[in-house]
Order: structure tokens, then C-alpha cells, then sequence
């Protein structure tokens, strides 16, 4: 048996604990059990914090699926609203079946690849939501989609700034089931195109609600 | 001599102290001259998303760095669909851009999948592989699991290459563990450290 000498300084720190030197920090975890239209996170609101409390933010968000089809995954940040202008570049690796033996493996399936910028979801001067991750199979009448979904996680940096433009980047991983049998990525780098602190951000499909998922925010200490 | 009062609160934390940071250290592995890597502990309901970071991982034959998955701890076979774009530049100054590369992206195979893209990470002592892997809710007993690696090696053409990759594990049971290999010969040194994110 431990003596108390030996097990003294192990535990685990309170939320509220200041100064024991970590970096990351868990801001806030939403997890959709009931369906939602969107998942918001505004600062302080919930005990949201959202501004220049941290050098860069990290938002993770795990199995999101969808009451849709095949809808596309969208994140909004904004100021008061959900509307900020956005500007971005996005890029997808696809893997998918196809009839054709072009993968040679001697494993079930076939396999084709795609690559490159999806130009279907850049962002110029956008007010509406961004897209940062395509085709997230939720509903089919010819495939099961109960275990399709998308996760992933964004960094956003000095959203208290008020000099310059915001930078974010998103890695999305979605399961396009119905799509050919389809995984595919999103990667997508920009900017929020506003000097002003920005409070908050939105997660929704582009049609339907979010059947189910979690979403975690951390904060980057700044020292 | 210094006052009780002055030194009250110098100590260490102990070795199980859990606080200050949300990024989780679960693990360190560290290989010597192994063939594979396996982290079949800490991988659970505790955390939703997991990060796993290798570190100057060198070959002891020109390969490739693999990984794969496992929901019984024991047999790293899982079906896996991914894709990998890639690229590299020579110290000679020649680029190359494998955006869709097929020999490195796989349908549903069972086998290692390819995450560390070189022709093939050199054996020189100074050349290694380097980065990143995160696993979304290996725990998830609904869904198919998300992974998304990127890593950069120094190639034998002689050159550098980056690579990026990203996958779905068809299973819905709980992935409790992961495994690294090179697609030849053993990881002569190396670490794996095993982060988890509070949730």
C-alpha cells in the first residue's frame, strides 16, 4: 500500500486551477444526444470562453451524424452573428470503389483516388457558412448509414486580435458510405476576413439536423 | 538558511499527477531494432480524441512507415479505406507531386496502411521519419473511426517528402490499439507518444 509521502502530489487539477503550467486547456464540451439544427459556442455563454484569453483555440468534434442524406459540414464564426466574411482554399483526398481493378492488392474492393482542390467549396468573401467537410452519408433507401459520420478539428488563432484578419485551419475526415463505398478528407485553410475580435462559431450540416456528435473547445495558454 | 516559509511550496509533482494540461501524455514507446510497435493500452472511453506523435523514427532498411488498428488487442487487421497525396524534392533541387498516389492509398485492405510516404525513408544516421497521427472515438461502438496522420521523412533519392493521409476503420467495435511497422526490416529507434484530449 502507497504511503501518504509517496501518493501526496498526485491529482488531478480543478477546471479552475491557474498556474500549474499546462498548456492546453478544455474550455467546453457540447455533446448532441437529441437532434439539433446546430451546435452553438459563444463566449460567455455557458461558460464559453471565446476571445483573447488564449493565444489559439483548438475546436475537435467526433462522429457528427447527420438526419440528411449526404449533406455537406459547415462551421460559421462570427461577431453577434454567424455571417462574417470568410475567404479559403479547400482540398480533398477521395477514396472510393469502383468497377474497374485498378488497386491490385488481392484485398476485397477496388480503388479509385482523387486529389486536389475542391473547388466546389472555396470561400470568396463568404457570409455564409463555411463548408469543411463533403458529402457525410446520413440517410440512404440502399445502404446502411448508422455508422456514418465525420470528425475532425479546427485551429483558429488571436480571435480577440483587433489588427488583423483571423487565420483557421480545418481537417475533416467524412464517411461517404453511399457515395461509391466513399471515404474522403477536407483540408481547408483561410481566413476570416474581419479586424474586429470575433465571439463565436456555429456547426451545422448544410440541410437537416445533427443527429448525434460531440464538440470540445480547448484554449493555447499564451504563456 | 532558508525560511519554511520560503520554500513551502517548492516539490515536484508526483509521477501520477494529472492536471495542468488537457493534452494528456499517456504513453511513451520507444523501439530498439523492433519490427513492430504496438500501444494496445490507454486507448479507451476516457478520451474522445487521441493524438499520437512519432518521433525521429529510423528505418533499418529503406521503407515506408505503416500502421494499422485493433479492436481485440492482439490481431492488427482491420479494414481500413484511405488516401494518401504526397510529395518530395531532391537536394538537388527536383521536385515531385504524387497528388493521387494509388500505391500508397488503399480500399478496404486489412493489411498495414502506408502513412510515412518516401521512395523509401533512407538508412543514413541522420535520416528519420517525423509526425502526427489523431484518432477520432475509438471507443464508438456506432460509428466507423476517423484517422488523419501527416508526416515528413528524409527519402534516399536523396531529398525530403511529406505526405498526408487520411482514413476510415470499417469497424464499429471500440479500437483499443494501434501498431506501427516500416514496410521492411525494424524500427531501429523511435518514439510514439500517446496523447488524449479531455473531453
Amino acid at each position: 500500500m502507497a504511503n501518504y509521502k509517496d501518493i501526496k502530489y498526485n491529482f488531478t487539477a480543478s477546471s479552475n486551477a491557474t498556474g500549474v503550467g499546462g498548456a492546453w486547456t478544455l474550455i467546453k464540451t457540447q455533446t448532441v444526444s437529441t437532434a439539433v439544427a446546430a451546435v452553438d459556442f459563444i463566449h460567455g455563454t455557458s461558460s464559453v470562453v471565446f476571445d483573447s484569453t488564449y493565444e489559439m483555440y483548438l475546436i475537435t468534434y467526433v462522429m457528427l451524424h447527420p438526419s440528411a442524406t449526404n449533406p455537406s459540414l459547415h462551421w460559421a464564426p462570427g461577431d453577434g452573428d454567424f455571417t462574417d466574411d470568410k475567404h479559403s482554399v479547400n482540398y480533398i483526398l477521395r477514396s472510393n470503389n469502383t468497377e474497374s481493378d485498378v488497386d491490385g492488392g488481392g484485398e476485397p474492393g477496388n480503388i479509385a483516388i482523387v486529389v486536389g482542390y475542391n473547388d466546389s467549396a472555396h470561400s470568396n468573401s463568404k457570409t455564409a457558412a463555411e463548408i469543411i467537410g463533403w458529402r457525410v452519408h446520413g440517410t440512404s433507401s440502399s445502404v446502411s448509414t448508422a455508422d456514418k459520420s465525420a470528425s475532425g478539428h479546427i485551429y483558429i488563432s488571436d480571435v480577440g486580435e483587433t489588427d488583423t484578419w483571423k487565420c483557421f485551419l480545418s481537417d475533416c475526415i467524412t464517411d461517404g458510405g453511399g457515395y461509391n463505398d466513399e471515404m474522403e478528407s477536407s483540408h481547408t485553410g483561410g481566413f476570416i476576413r474581419q479586424t474586429g475580435a470575433i465571439d463565436r462559431f456555429r456547426f451545422e450540416f448544410a440541410s437537416g439536423n445533427i443527429d448525434a456528435g460531440s464538440f470540445s473547445l480547448y484554449g493555447l495558454a499564451k504563456s | 538558511m532558508a525560511s519554511y516559509k520560503s520554500i513551502s511550496k517548492n516539490f515536484t509533482f508526483g509521477t501520477d499527477f494529472a492536471g495542468g494540461d488537457d493534452f494528456n501524455l499517456i504513453s511513451t514507446s520507444t523501439a530498439s531494432a523492433d519490427s513492430v510497435v504496438n500501444i494496445t493500452s490507454g486507448i479507451d472511453s476516457t478520451y474522445n480524441v487521441y493524438k499520437l506523435i512519432y518521433n525521429n523514427i529510423h528505418p533499418a532498411a529503406g521503407s515506408t512507415l505503416t500502421c494499422q488498428f485493433t479492436t481485440d488487442g492482439t490481431n492488427f487487421n482491420k479494414e481500413i479505406k484511405s488516401c494518401q497525396c504526397n510529395g518530395s524534392n531532391t537536394e538537388g533541387g527536383t521536385a515531385s507531386n504524387n497528388n493521387a498516389d494509388l500505391s500508397e492509398s488503399r480500399y478496404r485492405h486489412t493489411t498495414y496502411v502506408p502513412i510515412g510516404y518516401a521512395d523509401t525513408i533512407e538508412t543514413n544516421a541522420e535520416s528519420c521519419a517525423n509526425g502526427f497521427l489523431w484518432l477520432f472515438g475509438p471507443s464508438n461502438t456506432t460509428f466507423t473511426k476517423h484517422f488523419y496522420c501527416r508526416t515528413v521523412a528524409k527519402d534516399d533519392a536523396p531529398g525530403g517528402a511529406q505526405s498526408f493521409t487520411a482514413g476510415l476503420i470499417e469497424t464499429t467495435s471500440a479500437v483499443t490499439g494501434i501498431s506501427f511497422k516500416m514496410s521492411t526490416g525494424n524500427i531501429d529507434t523511435g518514439s510514439f507518444k500517446l496523447y488524449g484530449l479531455s473531453k
